[in-house]
């Protein structure tokens, strides 16, 4: 099978004398499919996700050895561009990535930046918006939102580019337990619509709606039986 | 007057709708006070209001009986540890061993304690075979125990932590459950603002929650 994301053997480290931080790890996300990864802090769980996106190698340097392949490509040969065509992240820390005076400017910067027509940037941001019901915030500016908040704007903010493998990294951290159900329900909509979702977690009750668990320790990421680590599950 | 005491506090911030109008709280200095609430329904605006990071519209914050207008951020500092929800606002040094000393260097105390308290922090917050690192190296969850390291480090007398199991797996919380249990155990009191229910259910004795502007008390 064609998994969208691939990756083979894979080991890296941030510096050359330090020990590696991912130590030959394998893993494939398939199309409709929440792959679910957990870990200790430190662990290399956002690593992890920099080497899919391709944040690693093109921005952060590092010794990398093994294949990352996002749709059968190699990530480190593909423009960033390219990528973010294909693959979207939303960050542990939603400051990292809102950047704008106003939320819509935010969650227009990626389709402007796809050349889309004004009217589709348009939809977008309105379709987006509506998804993580924070409608009444397109005027907004980021930077007065609460962190809770922050997170939804930043999650409608991939959205709009309409990625086939979407990454969230911790992204319902600081959700109040209304925002993390809708955030639920729009993973597991995408997930329907044949999506690719990883997702970084620390909260065992985050588990509910991922296919299968990877725990990553030690530089090691081994699948795990998730009904043992489903606790306090919501029904979305 | 209880160690920290709102009267009459109104908020809004320049360009937005009213935050708060006309509140009233009391907090006690030796017990653990949680704060929840919906996304934006101001916890974290509480937590700066509280120490003087924000000023009230209307109404006065007393810290131990002094409004919080009359004392400057060095006196508020000697008495409260504040933990920012993004930890990457409050470190700035090159090194984590560097980001823990830092307050009692800049203070002129240079004694042999230091590096041992240093030393004993990183241990308990599992940071010790970071210690040289630079902090903006660390992952999200290593630079929240490093914030939360600091902010213990200067022994303040009440804390206030916004969000402070962000990025923390389930040992370390379970961890820094204990911590501020021990804390507690020695009389410094503390305000936590979370969604993390079962975090704040282990830990307080009084649960406030904002809802529309108004502090509502609720069932511990």
């Amino acid at each position: 099978m064609n998994s969208p994301v691939k990756i083979k053997d894979l080991c890296f480290r941030y510096d050359i004398n330090s020990e590696n931080i991912l130590n030959g790890i394998s893993l494939e996300a398939e199309r409709g499919e929440i792959t679910a990864i957990m870990g200790p802090s430190g662990s290399g769980k956002s690593t992890l996700c920099y080497c899919i996106m391709g944040i690693i190698p093109h921005i952060y340097g590092g010794e990398l050895k093994g294949k990352v392949h996002i749709f059968n490509k190699p990530v480190s040969h593909m423009k960033v561009p390219e990528i973010a065509t294909k693959a979207g992240i939303i960050f542990q820390d939603p400051d990292t990535q809102l950047f704008s005076p106003t939320v819509e400017d935010d969650i227009a910067f990626g389709p402007e930046n796809l050349c889309l027509e004004r009217s589709e940037t348009g939809r977008r941001i309105e379709k987006s918006l509506g998804l993580v019901g924070m409608d009444e915030y397109r005027y907004s500016d980021p930077g007065r939102l609460s962190g809770g908040e922050k997170q939804l704007i930043a999650i409608a903010s991939v959205l709009s580019l309409h990625p086939e493998v979407i990454i969230f990294d911790e992204a319902m951290s600081q959700l109040d337990e209304e925002s993390r159900h809708r955030v639920k329900s729009v993973i597991k909509e995408l997930k329907n619509k044949g999506k690719t979702i990883i997702t970084v977690e620390h909260e065992n009750g985050n588990l509910d709606i991922a296919d299968r668990l990877f725990i990553l320790e030690d530089g090691d990421l081994l699948e795990k039986d998730i009904n043992n680590y489903r606790t306090r599950c919501a029904s979305v | 007057m209880d160690f920290l005491e709102f009267k009459k506090v109104d908020f809004r911030y320049n360009g937005s709708g009213q935050l708060f109008k006309n509140i009233n709280l009391s907090i006690s200095k030796k017990i653990c006070t949680a704060i929840t609430g919906s996304n934006g329904s101001g916890k974290t605006t509480l937590g700066k209001l509280m120490t003087g990071i924000l000023k009230p519209e209307g109404g006065s914050v007393f810290l131990d009986g002094k409004d919080l207008s009359t004392v400057t951020p060095g006196q508020t500092g000697r008495k409260i540890g504040y933990l920012f929800q993004n930890p990457d606002l409050q470190i700035f040094t090159l090194s984590v061993k560097e980001e823990l000393s830092f307050t009692h260097k800049f203070l002129g105390d240079l004694s042999e304690n230091i590096e041992p308290e240093v030393d004993r922090m990183l241990e308990l917050f599992h940071l010790s075979g970071l210690k040289d690192q630079v902090p903006f190296n660390l992952s999200r969850g290593e630079r929240q125990r490093l914030a939360l390291a600091s902010v213990m480090m200067n022994g303040p007398d009440y804390l206030i932590l916004d969000e402070p199991t962000t990025g923390l797996d389930s040992i370390r919380k379970k961890i820094l459950l204990d911590i501020l249990r021990g804390q507690l155990e020695n009389g410094t009191g503390m305000s936590i603002i979370s969604h993390d229910h079962d975090f704040i259910g282990d830990l307080s004795h009084r649960i406030i929650e904002i809802n529309d502007g108004r502090l509502i008390e609720k069932d511990v």
